[in-house]
Order: structure tokens, then C-alpha cells, then sequence
């Protein structure tokens, strides 16, 4: 997953309808990077682990 | 006793009884406290017919009806509730003008049992971040200090009960909302198990995470409340067992869960330490625990969260965006990035991580752990420009559904701080039989601020 641009996240909100300020968005693309970051922390605990005694 | 309002619950019920006491004294001398300490902004509505309400109550005992337990007993409730005929905004310029027509389940459990419904108390919007200082109404403040926040989102329960406004208030727990507010303001707080408690009538946040509970003076009252509040009859009372010796209950003490986080106060690890040490004197088998990586907890959940509380605004957010504070808005957009796929995937770690939780506390009736890493910050963290986070170990315990109870147990700088107690699912009686005995063995529950 690359990291998300300003451009792709705008496409998002405006797919959900969300309509930001400069100062909005610019603080919520980097707590929805954080949020993309969260999914590939998730998605790495559900990957199945090597077993340790082999 | 300078006031009837500093009665605990039980007391007040025996006073009430006996005739020693009037409910309309005791909502008198309440609504004197709230009128009294406003600069606290804990209250956002007071019932016009608190006193009506307590009249009625009075009539019951007076012709020997006993409706129950809270009968003239006064409770707030958190502004996320719906209280009939009481403003319901969720703390929100998109809700102003709100009445609600009719009691959330919760609500209408307290008011069968003769509840004097006070008022409506303040909450971060819709539950989901603040303080944010941008909006009309002010948060709440910190009774122990009122330059610092009371965390939240149940954040004008924690100041009017920390505060002695009341003994309880209703709130709601999403990933920390009514422990880390307790635990900043030096009440209790009592998050019970997934589902004991009905969230209908409460705007939600997030569904799979969302749970009501008491924040109250002590743990005694918070487990009264709880009992009248728990939705059917296959639970055990939360208050069975307050004040039987909790020698021989096993307690880990999850130490590295925060003492390894660099945030973590010096001043909380000793007296975390403080609290495994009065725990174990008193008969409890403490023992260290190691609990599972909390980041992945954190990292479902959020996950989870803002899919959820999303898909919940989408239809205000079509007709009234406008109106949402800007930190509330920011908040929801996060949500933007998570598709039914990553929201699949986080629903799918939900099993595992409760599992993991599970096995982590098989040898142990329950876990001992802090509730934030440290005191209140104090509002001049907050810019409103963009959300600050503070650090908690509380929203794991919403992905696995178990009980967790918030505690005070010392000070740091003035500011209270809390420990958290988590046991498995149905065990609020046990959480709720340590919490007590906590409590008395310490002077914490007593303690009172500045006000």
C-alpha cells in the first residue's frame, strides 16, 4: 500500500460527500495516513506467523 | 456532612426510608451544588421538574410504594442519552434544539426505580474527540484543577461527580470514554461487559465498540447503579460481593503494558507499584502478567471506530456538515480511507485478539493495569486546529467486551490519576468486590478538590 497523496484522499471525502477547509484537511490526511497505517498493522496480525518449532 | 448531597447513594436510600431525609431536600441541596459550581461547565441542562420529579418520589415512599432502589435518588445523565423531554444534542450545534420524546432503556430503567432524572451533562461532540474549544458551548473542567481537561468523552460526568454535583452519572465507553475521564478527575468509572447494558437511545459511535456505564464516587455506587441499569437476568449483580475479602483472587499486575510506554509517568509506574503492594496486603495473589501487544488492539479498533461512526453520521453529514466542529469533522474524515475491505479485515482480528486476551489472563481472575499513562494535560495542549491524543490502555478492553473498572489511586501534581481493573466477561461482581476493597484500604475515594 503506498502512502496516501492529497489527491487520492480528496477523491475519498468526496466520494463520502465530506467537503473540508485547507486547515481541516490537511489535518485529516494525516490521521487518515495513520489510519492507513493502522490497516497494515492489522493485516500483519492476521498473517499467518511462522511456527516457531520448526 | 456539610450537605446531603455528599450522602453516598446507599446512604441517601436509607435516609430517604427512615424519613430522615426528603428526595426534595436531597435534590435541593444537588441543584444548590450545581448552581454553585458552574465555572466546572459540567452541566448543560437542569431538569425544570427535578424538584416534581423528587415530589413524586416522596409521595411513593410516603403511601409505602417502594418503585426501588434509586427511588428520589438524583442521576445526570451523560448529553449523548436520550432523556424524555430533556434537551438532546450529543453536544452538538447539529443537534441544538433537540428533545428527546422518549427515555433511552437505560434512562427509563432509573426512572421505573423512582430516579430523579437532574440533568443532562456535558460530552465531547457526538463522543468522539475533544476539548474542542472552537465550539459554542465550553468543556468541561477538571475539578482538581480547571486549567486542565477532564479527558473524555464523558467528560461532564466525571466533573460533576468529581466534583460533587452527584454521585453518578450515566456515560458511555467507546474506547475509553468513561474510564479515562474518571481516572483524570478522580472518580469511578465502570465500563461494564459488551451488551449488559442496552445502548439504544444514545447516539452511537460505533456499535461493535459502544458501552454504557456508571461513573460514580465510589465503587460501591457505581456497582448499585449498574445493577439497575443491566439489561436481563443472566448476569451476575455487580454489587454481590462488596466487602468480602479478596484473599486469595488472583490479580496480574500487566506492569510492562504501560511502565515500558517512555510516555508513562515516573509518578504512575510507583504508584501502579503502590497499588499491586496494598492489593497483595490485603490478600490478593498479584502476580506479574504479561498481556498481549496493545498496538494491534488499538489499530483494529480504530479501524472499526471510524468505518462505524462514518457510516452513522452519512446521513446528518448530507444535510448538516456545516454545522460539525472542526475537530469533529477532521475525526470523521479519517474514516474516508477505510474500505469494506479494511473494515472486513479489522472485524476479522476481533476473534483473535480476544482469544490472545483470553489465554494472556487464564491463570488469573483479573487484570490490574493504569487507565492513562498520566495526569490531565491542561488545555493550553489544545490549539483546535488538529486533535491531540492522550495516552490510555483502555480501548482493548472495547474490542474484547470485558469488564473494566477505573479507579483513583493517587495524585500527580494535584491531578488525579487512575488504575484500571479488567476481569472476564460477567465478572463485574469481582472487579466491583477488589475496586471496594481498594477503597477502604486507601484514602483515595475520600479525597475531595479544591473547590
Amino acid at each position: 500500500m503506498t502512502q496516501l497523496d492529497e489527491k487520492h484522499f480528496r477523491q475519498m471525502l468526496a466520494t463520502k460527500g465530506l467537503k473540508l477547509d485547507d486547515k481541516t484537511f490537511a489535518a485529516a490526511l494525516l490521521g487518515a495516513q495513520h489510519l492507513q497505517a493502522e490497516v497494515l498493522r492489522v493485516a500483519n496480525y492476521l498473517e499467518p506467523k511462522p511456527d516457531k518449532r520448526t | 456532612m456539610s450537605s446531603a448531597a455528599d450522602l453516598t447513594l446507599s446512604e441517601a436510600a436509607a435516609a430517604l426510608r427512615s424519613g430522615l431525609l426528603t428526595s426534595r431536600a436531597l435534590i435541593e441541596a444537588v441543584l444548590e451544588r450545581i448552581v454553585a459550581r458552574p465555572s466546572l461547565c459540567a452541566f448543560t441542562h437542569v431538569a425544570a421538574d427535578a424538584l416534581a420529579q423528587a415530589d413524586a418520589a416522596d409521595a411513593h415512599l410516603a403511601a409505602g410504594e417502594d418503585p426501588g432502589p434509586f427511588c428520589g435518588l438524583p442521576v445526570a445523565v451523560k448529553d449523548l442519552i436520550d432523556v424524555a423531554g430533556q434537551p438532546s444534542t450529543a453536544g452538538s450545534v447539529v443537534l441544538a434544539g433537540g428533545v428527546a420524546e422518549k427515555d433511552a432503556p437505560v434512562v427509563a430503567r432509573l426512572r421505573a426505580q423512582g430516579a430523579v432524572l437532574v440533568g443532562k451533562v456535558t460530552t465531547y461532540e457526538f463522543a468522539m474527540v475533544g476539548p474542542d474549544l472552537t465550539l459554542p458551548d465550553p468543556p468541561a473542567r477538571n475539578p482538581w484543577n480547571p486549567a486542565h481537561i477532564t479527558g473524555g468523552s464523558s467528560s461532564g460526568s466525571a466533573s460533576a461527580v468529581a466534583g460533587g454535583l452527584v454521585r453518578l452519572a450515566l456515560g458511555t465507553d467507546t474506547g475509553g470514554s468513561i474510564r479515562s475521564p474518571a481516572g483524570y478527575c478522580g472518580c469511578v468509572g465502570l465500563k461494564p461487559s459488551y451488551n449488559r447494558v442496552s445502548c439504544a437511545g444514545a447516539f452511537a459511535l460505533s456499535p461493535s465498540l459502544d458501552h454504557m456505564g456508571p461513573l460514580a464516587a465510589t465503587v460501591a455506587e457505581a456497582a448499585l447503579a449498574l445493577d439497575a441499569i443491566t439489561e436481563g437476568e443472566s448476569w451476575r449483580p455487580a454489587s454481590a460481593l462488596i466487602g468480602k475479602s479478596i484473599e486469595g483472587l488472583r490479580v496480574g499486575f500487566a506492569r510492562s503494558w504501560f511502565a515500558d510506554d517512555p510516555q508513562a509517568s515516573p509518578i504512575l509506574i510507583r504508584t501502579m507499584d503502590e497499588a499491586a503492594a496494598t492489593l497483595s496486603m490485603l490478600g490478593a495473589h498479584v502476580s506479574l502478567i504479561d498481556l498481549p501487544d496493545y498496538r494491534p488492539y488499538e489499530a483494529a479498533a480504530s479501524v472499526i471506530l471510524h468505518a462505524e461512526a462514518l457510516a452513522e453520521h452519512a446521513a446528518l453529514l448530507a444535510t448538516r456538515q456545516a454545522a460539525y466542529g472542526r475537530l469533529t469533522l477532521q475525526y470523521l474524515a479519517f474514516g474516508a480511507v477505510v474500505s469494506d475491505a479494511d473494515l472486513a479485515l479489522a472485524r476479522r482480528a476481533v476473534r483473535p485478539l480476544t482469544d490472545a486476551m483470553t489465554v494472556a489472563m487464564a491463570e488469573v481472575d483479573m487484570v490490574l493495569t493504569a487507565t492513562t499513562l498520566g495526569p490531565a494535560l491542561p488545555f493550553s495542549a489544545f490549539d483546535g486546529e488538529k486533535a491531540v491524543w492522550t495516552p490510555m490502555r483502555t480501548i482493548a478492553f472495547n474490542v474484547t467486551g470485558q469488564p473494566a473498572l477505573s479507579i483513583p489511586c493517587g495524585f500527580e501534581n494535584g491531578l488525579p490519576l487512575g488504575m484500571q481493573l479488567v476481569a472476564k466477561m460477567g465478572d463485574e461482581d469481582s472487579l466491583c468486590r477488589v475496586g471496594h476493597a481498594f477503597e477502604q484500604a486507601t484514602d483515595h475515594a475520600v479525597q475531595r478538590p479544591p473547590l
